[in-house]
């Protein structure tokens, strides 16, 4: 049982209301943490990163969409999940339109690597998705220095606040008749750049500053060894996880050359 | 505990003959409750920072004098060490969480002291006998309120049980009950032996707390009072200090009745639906021209959502809004007037103050001449080729107010436009809004600041259910 709840969105939100942990039992429910170990998300991105540039025919590729559904699945990322295969969809049919057009034949060249890219990104988004202390902890374990941990953690805590941020400032700047279309946004880029991603990136710094302030002094910096509240530690179950995954990975290049 | 001599601070890159802190003298007994208060600028922030070491470790300056922490030089214990014995809790509780979750973050300083499972279960639950949130656990820390939000920040620091506990203006977005809890909960962990420091323009809350008042001005202890001597200060002594008031006004119900002018807007039967929560239910709600109207009601409420239905920036699922009697479309009411929100900084986006007013607007020498008016004013001529990011926060408001006004906007609303300020910065917006209202403008604020409501409101809203619950006036 996943006592993580990682279904993003308002939904588990409020589902979670009605099972809030409130005693002993539930503290220890959180300490027993189960969802699948960091060190197999992490594991999992590398092996997906030499598949998805070196594979060429395109029924392995989609062999390996397939993949990273079923993994988005296993971690319960169902929403993730869906919208992987709305966005991989459009693309691969847009690309099965024949075009004579060069312009529009390069956007669908970048299209395609952009596809190769996505098979990738949305392997890692379930590491983004684990708790920040077992993430920590995990990496920890691994010996990776504490910097690129701490780097990463931020990463990921600071992508749904630039969104925020973004939002804030398109909303604001409709009331002074700036920015108001995507058209907009496309015909006065050098305008768009400074609108928002100046006021973008002082907020983000500002931000930035306070949340490492805050950190050091709880002790982000101290280097050595941390420990969780979480309890992260490989299962049978991660150990088989990592092996399937390296197998699928070393099976995919194989059939590809395979049917080259 | 804690004992600094002949501390004086300047930050890097400021000007010389610029400290902001000039020659501090304090000490602190463990177990003490100390207020520091004054004007906006005075010093405070900076010498809460000196306590926890970020001045001069994290942001560069200058520092001279000693300050002496539990017996230690602090010039020579890494900035984390004092952290362990000195919690911090910032301004702004958004900026600080570094997870995503509510667990995690309560954790996170005990996880990088290595400290045990059993040992961090432990201490959570000495956490909950005095800050009982175990309902706030495993959210994410995106989707909660800011009263939530502050009980985290408390919590992630507390939970490590430093002796010492530092706050920055911790009221600052909080409504009144949730003000309320975070004084009884400043009381509880004073009971529980903590040494506590609070840096606050509200001081009324406080009284019952602190041991000690000191008044900074111009980076220096301007004076010191004893809680007794505190109390019996004169409200006239108390705006010379440039500080807020320490009762606050109490307002009572008043039997809605129908005014006999037009209002300048009407929404009536407004529902508004976002995920799964019906945030508005049925708003009906009047404004009138020349009138100031402030909406309250508690952190989370829909008060920042009914603004942006009635300004445009979000739609409504059903209802209408109505703008001088005609029924307008969200995208027509973004264009007849103006929502100044809270943080002002992604609100502004030009290279000068002046490039900032007249931004999307046609240039003609007639716009030009109204702008310079305009900033005229609203004592901003001397800033028109400043950067507006360069400004203070009282100055960035009164740059988007100027801008609001030069797009002859009717209906201008405020989110939380006193926040933060002190005493004298307060009543200077209280003047500039009463003056806009008297010009014939509709101002709606939405405020926690019951000193702001009392220096000029006219009219109170509270909502409740996502609709007006009440309507009060000033007792």
């Amino acid at each position: 049982m996943e006592s993580y709840n990682e279904l993003p969105g308002i939904h588990s939100h409020i589902s979670k209301i009605a099972a809030q942990p409130t005693s002993a039992d539930d503290l220890h429910k959180i300490i027993s943490y189960a969802g699948i170990d960091c060190r197999v998300r992490l594991f999992a991105i590398l092996a997906a990163t030499l598949p998805s540039f070196l594979l060429k025919s395109e029924i392995t590729l989609l062999i390996m969409a397939v993949f990273v559904v079923v993994w988005l699945c296993v971690l319960r990322q169902i929403r993730t999940a869906i919208i992987f295969t709305v966005i991989y969809a459009a693309f691969y049919l847009l690309q099965r339109i024949n075009v004579t057009d060069m312009a529009i034949g390069s956007i669908l060249m970048v299209l395609s690597i952009f596809r190769r890219f996505m098979l990738t990104a949305f392997i890692a988004m379930p590491l983004g998705k684990a708790p920040t202390g077992v993430l920590i902890s995990s990496l920890s374990k691994m010996h990776v220095p504490r910097q690129v941990t701490i780097a990463l953690a931020v990463m990921f805590r600071f992508m749904p606040t630039v969104a925020e941020e973004y939002n804030a400032i398109r909303s604001s700047q409709k009331f002074r008749g700036i920015g108001i279309s995507g058209w907009g946004l496309l015909r006065h880029p050098v305008r768009s750049y400074e609108t928002i991603l100046v006021p973008l990136l002082i907020r983000t710094t500002k931000i930035a500053d306070e949340l490492s302030a805050s950190a050091i002094l709880r002790g982000a910096s101290v280097e050595g060894e941390v420990s969780s509240f979480r309890t992260v530690r490989l299962t049978h179950a991660d150990c088989i996880c990592l092996i399937i995954i390296a197998i699928l990975s070393a099976g995919l290049l194989a059939l590809d050359l395979l049917w080259r | 505990m804690i004992k600094l001599s002949g501390i004086t601070f300047r930050y890097a890159g400021a000007a010389h003959e610029s400290e902001s802190l000039k020659d501090i003298n304090l000490t602190v007994n463990a177990g003490e409750c100390i207020l520091l208060t004054g004007k906006s600028g005075c010093g405070k922030t900076t010498l809460t920072r000196v306590l926890n070491g970020l001045c001069p470790k994290f942001y560069e300056g200058e520092l001279s004098g000693e300050y002496l922490l539990a017996g230690n030089d602090t010039n020579e214990l890494p900035v984390n060490e004092i952290g362990r014995t000195v919690g911090s809790v910032f301004q702004d509780p958004r900026s600080q969480f570094f997870c995503t979750n509510t667990t995690d973050e309560i954790v996170f300083s005990m996880e990088s002291h290595a400290y045990s499972q059993a040992d961090m279960t432990r201490r959570l639950e000495s956490l909950w006998e005095i800050l009982p949130i175990q309902h706030l656990l495993e959210r994410r820390i995106f989707n909660l309120s800011s009263g939530e939000k502050q009980k985290i920040a408390i919590a992630s620091v507390c939970a490590a049980e430093p002796k010492v506990l530092i706050l920055d203006e911790p009221s600052a977005n909080l409504d009144a009950d949730a003000t309320e809890q975070l004084a009884a909960l400043l009381e509880r962990l004073k009971r529980r032996g903590h040494t506590i420091i609070i840096s606050e323009h509200r001081i009324h809350y406080l009284m019952n707390i602190v041991d000690r008042m000191l008044v900074l001005d111009n980076g220096r202890i301007y004076r010191e009072y004893t809680k007794e001597e505190a109390v019996g200060l004169a409200e006239n002594e108390l705006l010379q200090l440039g500080l807020r008031k320490l009762i606050q006004p109490r307002f009572i119900p008043l039997a809605p009745a129908k005014p006999g002018i037009m209002p300048a807007a009407i929404s009536e039967k407004i529902y508004l639906q976002k995920g799964n929560s019906q945030i508005l239910q049925g708003l009906d709600m009047r404004v009138f021209a020349g009138e100031i109207t402030a909406i309250t009601g508690s952190n989370g409420a829909g008060k920042t959502t009914i603004c942006k239905v009635l300004t445009g920036v979000e739609k409504e699922n059903s209802g209408t809004v109505c703008y001088g009697g005609t029924i307008l479309k969200p995208k027509e009411r973004i264009r007849n007037s103006y929502l100044v929100q809270q943080d002002t900084d992604y609100q502004l986006y030009a290279a000068t103050v002046m490039q900032e007013l007249l931004i999307g607007l046609k240039e003609t020498p007639d716009i030009r001449k109204q702008a310079c008016m305009y900033l005229e004013k609203l004592n901003l001529t001397e800033f028109r080729d400043r950067h507006p990011a360069s400004l203070s926060g009282g100055q960035k408001q009164r740059v988007l107010i100027a801008a609001a006004l030069l797009r002859n906007r009717q209906l201008i609303v405020l989110d939380e436009p006193t926040s933060g300020l002190d005493g004298m910065h307060m009543r200077l917006t209280a003047e500039l809004l009463s003056s806009m209202a008297a010009d014939g403008k509709t101002i709606i604020l939405i405020t926690h600041d019951m000193e702001l409501i009392d220096s000029c409101v006219t009219r109170i809203y509270h909502v409740g259910e996502g609709k007006i619950a009440n309507e009060y006036r000033i007792h």
